[in-house]
C-alpha cells in the first residue's frame, strides 16, 4: 500500500487541469488601539509620549493601556525629551523588502532619557530607529554604542502621525 | 475612518503585505473533478445513500465513497445581490450570487445566477464556457440559468 498521490513536474503543472494560480492582495488597515494612537498623535506634534505603570512605576514607550508585567492599568502620560543613548546598533544592507540598498543603513535601539531612570536598567523606555551621520565602521567597531542622540524630526507639515515623522536619530 | 477612543481619536495604519503568487495543484481527487469539469460535468461523492457536493476525498464516516456525476436540476437555496467585486470596485451591473443545491444532495455550490426573476426554490442548471476555454476549475461554469 502506497501513500496516495504522485510526484508532479513543474512542466506538467502547466498542462494539468484544475491548477489554480493566484497572487493574493493582502491589504490591511491596522487599528493602532487606544494608547498607541496617543503616541502617534504625539509624533505628529513632535513629541515622544510614554506612560507610567501605576504599580511598578516603569515608563512604557510606546505607551500601552496596561503594564504587561504587573497586569495593572497604566497611569499618567509622560512626555519624554526624546534624547537618549545608543543601546545597540546594526548595519543593514537590504531594505525591508530585501532589495539591496545603495547606501547601507544603520539601525539602533535608543535608550530614551526618562525621569526616574539612571540609564543602566535592563528594562527601559526605548525606540528602534535609524541613525544618521554614523558610518558602517563606527558601528562595526562598536564606537557608536553609548553615543548621545536626539531625534531629527521631519518638518511639521510633513508629519503624518507615524514613526517615520522622526527621520532618524542623530548625535549631538 | 477614525473613531473616538478613551484618549481621543483612534488611529489606524494602512498597508499591504507582500504575498507571493502560488500554484495550487488540485490533488488526486481534485484532478478527477477537474477533468470532469473539462467535460462539462460536475462531480459529487456518493456515501451510502447520500450525495455530497462538491466532491471530497472521504465520506464523513471515513469511507471511500464513489465519485458520481451530479445530474441536477439545481435548486436556489439562498441568494444575494452584489454591487462590488472582491477588491471593492463597483461592478458594471449588479450580480446575483446563489447557493445552489442539486436534487437529493447535501451541500451545494455558490455561483453566479442569471435569471429574470430570482427566488428561493428556482430550478437552475450550469452554463459552461466553450470546451477550449475550460481549465478544470469552477469558473469553467459561467453562471447558472433557470431550467426551462
Amino acid at each position: 500500500m502506497g501513500i496516495p498521490g504522485r510526484y508532479v513536474k513543474e512542466e506538467e503543472l502547466k498542462r494539468m487541469a484544475g491548477v489554480i494560480e493566484y497572487k493574493p492582495t493582502a491589504k490591511y488597515a491596522y487599528s493602532a488601539g487606544q494608547a498607541l494612537s496617543v503616541f502617534l498623535k504625539g509624533l505628529r506634534e513632535g513629541k515622544i509620549v510614554g506612560r507610567t505603570c501605576n504599580s511598578c512605576r516603569r515608563i512604557m514607550v510606546p505607551p500601552r493601556e496596561f503594564c504587561e508585567y504587573c497586569h495593572s492599568p497604566a497611569g499618567e502620560w509622560v512626555e519624554l525629551p526624546g534624547t537618549g543613548r545608543v543601546e545597540t546598533a546594526s548595519v543593514s544592507y537590504i531594505s525591508a523588502r530585501r532589495a539591496k540598498l545603495r547606501e547601507p543603513e544603520v539601525v539602533a535601539i535608543i535608550r530614551l532619557d526618562a525621569p526616574g531612570y539612571r540609564g543602566d536598567e535592563p528594562d527601559f523606555p526605548g525606540i528602534f530607529h535609524r541613525l544618521c551621520g554614523v558610518t558602517e565602521e563606527e558601528v562595526k567597531g562598536g564606537k557608536v554604542f553609548g553615543a548621545r542622540v536626539r531625534p531629527r524630526w521631519r518638518p511639521e507639515g510633513e508629519r503624518r502621525g507615524s514613526i517615520t515623522d522622526i527621520e532618524c536619530f542623530e548625535r549631538w | 475612518m477614525n473613531k473616538r477612543g478613551s484618549h481621543g481619536e483612534v488611529a489606524h495604519v494602512e498597508g499591504e503585505m507582500e504575498v507571493e503568487k502560488y500554484v495550487y495543484p488540485p490533488g488526486t481527487l481534485g484532478e478527477r473533478v477537474a477533468e470532469a469539469l473539462l467535460e462539462g460535468k460536475l462531480l459529487g461523492i456518493k456515501c451510502g445513500n447520500d450525495l455530497l457536493v462538491p466532491a471530497r476525498p472521504y465520506c464523513p464516516d471515513y469511507g471511500r465513497g464513489e465519485l458520481v456525476e451530479v445530474q441536477g436540476p439545481w435548486t436556489v437555496e439562498s441568494y444575494t445581490i452584489i454591487y462590488k467585486d472582491m477588491r471593492g470596485e463597483r461592478l458594471k451591473e449588479p450580480q446575483v450570487i446563489a447557493l445552489l443545491k442539486p436534487e437529493g444532495a447535501q451541500g451545494g455550490l455558490i455561483h453566479y445566477l442569471k435569471a429574470e426573476k430570482v427566488f428561493v426554490g428556482l430550478k437552475a442548471r450550469p452554463v459552461f464556457k466553450p470546451r477550449e476555454e475550460r481549465r478544470g476549475v469552477l469558473s469553467d461554469i459561467l453562471y447558472f440559468i433557470p431550467v426551462e
